[in-house]
């Protein structure tokens, strides 16, 4: 999907202003971080009245506890003993992203597994994730629905077979929350129907990653190998309208941006010490380690200055004047000689999330002027809110420094524009573990797993897909409402 | 060996209109319906290590995490971890890239058995958070249990408190009711500087690969041995009826079935027995195909040449042969004898060699396809119903039903 088509998409998307409205009603209820999941959940069954109406009902529940509802709070622990007797059949969470796939168990802090979204197909093909999740995007996918139904199936027999026997299990897809409708479909299509797992239920990416955090107001900034989207959710509602989402920055730009600079700067070192440029074989050689791809996990954000320094150095012609770097330059040796990676590349690749001119096809803000544009939509009372509570999720976002430089960026233009959202810049952060954000919406999800009975109530089992039924969506809200 | 026995110019088609080689499906002996890989369920019958063979019951690798305790793989190249023994204590070498667990400032172990790994350091905070998520769950769903209970009588019991049951429910409502505790939310932090992330940070890069391997353990850490993720053996069901098609026997290392139903012992295997020579327009080309049957019935055969759009034409008449099932080799092959056939080549036990004349056009030169039928009769030892299923049903015991096949075998 083209952002175009997701801002075409949104503007649709009229009625969750109301639902932004609901949730100020029901800040107070405890349990409202589900609750977009559950005005969705009702939405499907009937119009805007049934929503009313279980609004309300979900709001008598939290004014007391009446003396018949004691008894059955006891029933419900009670039935949950019985029902932990036997736990071996919790959930089965998955997240298949455009580079990477997790996958484990609910209730377990991280995933069991982390793969590449990609397998070796009968013919000994390497399928990549480009054609795996192709239905995401129309224009690209050129072949049947059917087809790709076929890779999907034989993707996620892979890893479900692999990891974990998820028969008579129920499924969570952690899903992206463009993912189209398309994908959805084959999707529910494949794991209800040709694996047929017990039932599944879709959770999208960004109000998981708020579980860990056990939050209910943050600025969700997934950047991921594919795009980057910005959506801030206030008291557990995701606020739609004010959403942002970036093609330009992503990780398959970050690798492109890595390639550039290494064509430019990248030398190689034979075994006598000379240096000289690269050529085409050891592009290939270079190709076959995913030399590009391990530098742009490897890579810093500089701060402010240091990245002024670094402009200066790259637009001086000639004699470079001599420079500070935190990162040495790297011998990576292959087949008996060495490619030389360059400071410039660890230190001044990411760029391109700040600086747009470094992205010449595309017509993306930078990452800070995004997140500042949505912070600015929001309505005058919530904008304070959010800068102080920046989640990153996604794997891009594990770099080291870009947390301080998007608070510097952030606090510059800020105080360009003479607004006041930025005083204060935190981040939502387990400091122990920096990889989190490539898993903490798997996490997330693994978490609402864990809890039997919410999800057996929001899942979609084979016998209503064959009725016709689809899983719960957040579109279904749109379409209803034409 | 597939390219050797030419199995991959051979497609049968299958029950669900996929085209596959022939020991790549299966057959269903109650459906009678040919079964490929996407038309069949997958069930795990066996979770073992793929290192050690060790199996374990799924309580039990749930208790493991899916990881084998005793084996492991090295970090930086995901190869095999060997122990090596030195002054009667353990460490773990890789062959491949030389990496130890001494790299990893690991003491030398009295046991080869479980090597650290980190754990996740958050735990703590996690499991409140789940807590908290299961105490909501709870009183959520009350009102809806509520809701159910709403046909019961009512009855004013309460009200009167005549048998002092008010308090009762009051007392146990304070112990039952569980209590809310709000759980503070994990305060957002300032952004960490550039030189405190990259603090003790090592020059070696790091690929991707290894990261996702132990995703908990920073850059400025040392990597741990890779515990093997235990995998799951694979048995095969029908999709339509759910009996088994596949299942290996006991014990992960034995190569035996307890039930095996793949279709080469249910279908003619159809082979190509030598190369076609260039095929030129008009021309008429010879193609000599073997036909061998693996089943344990003989079978009467027909094989019928289709010709239609994007096949090649085929001048033959539509065979019929006799083969003897494999069992029954020593007798002689009934039928007409090879000498005084034009399509018969060759007759051996159970395998029958014939020559096809076919006839290329234009447009069939760039991927020529020869589109046979085949028809066939078995003497109903294909079908495995009870005895009473013989006897309550027997139009279904399959004896006469006739058994068709479609293969396309690519000339080119």
């Amino acid at each position: 999907m083209t952002s175009r088509e997701v801002r075409v998409r949104c503007e649709a998307l009229g009625p969750r202003r109301h639902t932004a409205v609901f949730a100020h009603d029901f800040n107070k209820f405890f349990f409202s971080f589900l609750y977009s999941l559950k005005i969705k959940r009702d939405k499907l069954s009937s119009n805007t009245q049934a929503v009313l109406e279980s609004l309300k009902a979900a709001r008598r529940s939290s004014s007391g506890v009446s003396t018949s509802s004691i008894l059955s709070v006891s029933s419900t622990a009670l039935s949950q003993a019985i029902s932990s007797i036997d736990n071996g059949k919790s959930a089965v969470i998955v997240e298949v992203g455009s580079k990477l796939t997790k996958v484990g168990c609910a209730g377990e802090l991280n995933p069991r597994l982390i793969i590449r979204t990609e397998y070796t197909d009968d013919n000994g093909k390497l399928v990549t994730a480009d054609e795996i999740l192709a239905l995401n995007n129309r224009k690209t996918a050129s072949k049947s629905i059917e087809y790709y139904e076929d890779l999907l199936h034989k993707f996620l027999k892979m890893i479900f077979l692999r990891v974990l026997a998820p028969t008579d299990r129920p499924v969570i897809v952690v899903e992206s929350m463009f993912m189209s409708e398309d994908l959805r479909k084959a999707m529910t299509k494949v794991i209800v129907e040709r694996i047929r797992c017990k039932s599944l239920m879709f959770m999208p990416s960004h109000v998981c990653a708020t579980f860990p955090f056990n939050t209910q107001n943050a600025l969700v900034v997934d950047i991921g190998y594919s795009e980057c989207v910005a959506v801030p959710i206030i008291e557990g509602v995701t606020m739609l309208n004010e959403f942002e989402s970036a093609r330009s920055i992503c990780g398959r730009q970050l690798e492109r941006r890595v390639r550039e600079l290494m064509e430019k700067y990248g030398q190689v070192e034979e075994l006598g010490g000379e240096r000289r440029a690269l050529e085409e074989a050891d592009w290939e050689d270079i190709n076959n380690i995913r030399l590009i791809e391990t530098l742009s996990v490897s890579l810093i954000c500089l701060d402010r200055e240091r990245s002024e320094k670094w402009k200066e150095w790259e637009a001086a012609e000639g004699e470079k004047p001599s420079i500070e770097v935190l990162c040495e330059e790297n011998l990576v040796p292959v087949g008996g000689k060495s490619i030389v990676v360059p400071s410039v590349v660890f230190e001044t690749s990411v760029e391109i999330f700040f600086d747009e001119s470094l992205n010449p096809d595309s017509f993306d803000m930078s990452l800070p002027k995004i997140l500042h544009r949505l912070v600015s939509k929001c309505s005058i009372d919530l904008r304070k809110k959010l800068f102080p509570n920046v989640l990153l999720a996604g794997g891009v976002s594990t770099i080291p420094g870009l947390m301080k430089r998007l608070e510097q960026e952030i606090q510059y233009i800020d105080e360009k524009n003479e607004t006041k959202f930025a005083e204060v810049v935190k981040f939502y952060q387990f400091s122990e573990i920096k990889n989190s954000p490539l898993f903490v919406s798997w996490v997330g999800a693994s978490l609402l797993g864990s809890l039997r009975e919410t999800i057996e109530r929001r899942s979609l089992t084979l016998d209503e897909w064959r009725t016709g039924k689809l899983a719960a969506d957040w579109t279904d809200m749109i379409v209803k409402a034409r | 060996m597939s390219a050797l026995l030419q199995y991959g110019k051979i497609k049968y088609e299958c029950s669900c209109g996929k085209w596959r080689t022939l020991p790549d499906l299966f057959f269903c002996r109650h459906c009678f319906k040919i079964k490929c890989d996407d038309c069949s369920c997958r069930e795990i019958d066996a979770i073992f290590c793929p290192r050690c063979l060790d199996t374990s019951s799924p309580p039990e690798a749930r208790l493991k995490k899916h990881k084998c305790t005793s084996c492991n793989d090295c970090p930086n190249c995901a190869n095999v971890l060997s122990a090596r023994v030195e002054n009667e204590k353990y460490y773990l070498h890789c062959h491949h890239c030389r990496w130890s667990t001494r790299d990893a400032k690991q003491e030398d172990r009295e046991s080869n058995k479980s090597w650290p790994t980190k754990e996740n350091p958050v735990t703590n905070h996690l499991n409140e958070v789940t807590a908290y998520m299961k105490r909501m769950e709870v009183i959520e769903n009350a009102p809806k249990d509520l809701k159910k209970g709403k046909g019961k009588a009512w009855s004013a019991i309460h009200l009167k408190d005549k048998f002092g049951v008010q308090q009762m429910v009051e007392k146990r409502r304070k112990a039952m009711v569980p209590e809310m505790n709000p759980l503070k939310a994990h305060d957002p932090t300032e952004a960490p500087t550039l030189e405190e992330e990259i603090e003790n940070r090592s020059n070696v890069l790091r690929s991707l690969d290894q990261i996702i391997m132990q995703p908990l353990t920073n850059s400025n850490e040392l990597l741990l041995p890779v515990k093997v993720p235990l995998q799951g053996r694979v048995m095969v069901r029908c999709d339509e009826c759910e009996r088994t098609l596949v299942k290996r026997d006991f014990g992960v290392a034995t190569y035996k079935f307890k039930i095996s139903s793949f279709a080469r012992e249910f279908i003619p295997d159809i082979r190509m027995s030598r190369p076609v020579g260039e095929l030129k327009i008009g021309e008429t080309a010879h193609v000599f195909l073997s036909v061998t049957n693996l089943s344990s019935s003989p079978l009467e055969l027909t094989i019928t040449p289709q010709s239609g759009e994007g096949t090649i034409k085929c001048s033959n008449e539509p065979i019929q042969l006799n083969l003897p099932s494999s069992k029954s080799i020593d007798s002689a092959a009934g039928g007409v004898h090879a000498e005084q056939s034009d399509v018969i080549v060759f007759r051996q036990h159970n395998r029958v060699g014939l020559r096809l004349d076919v006839v290329p056009t234009e447009s069939d030169l760039t991927s020529p396809v020869l589109d046979l039928l085949l028809n066939y009769k078995q003497d109903g030892s294909f079908s495995i119903l009870a005895a009473s299923e013989k006897v309550l049903k027997p139009e279904e015991s399959g004896v006469d039903r006739i058994l068709s096949a479609h293969l396309r075998i690519n000339l080119s």
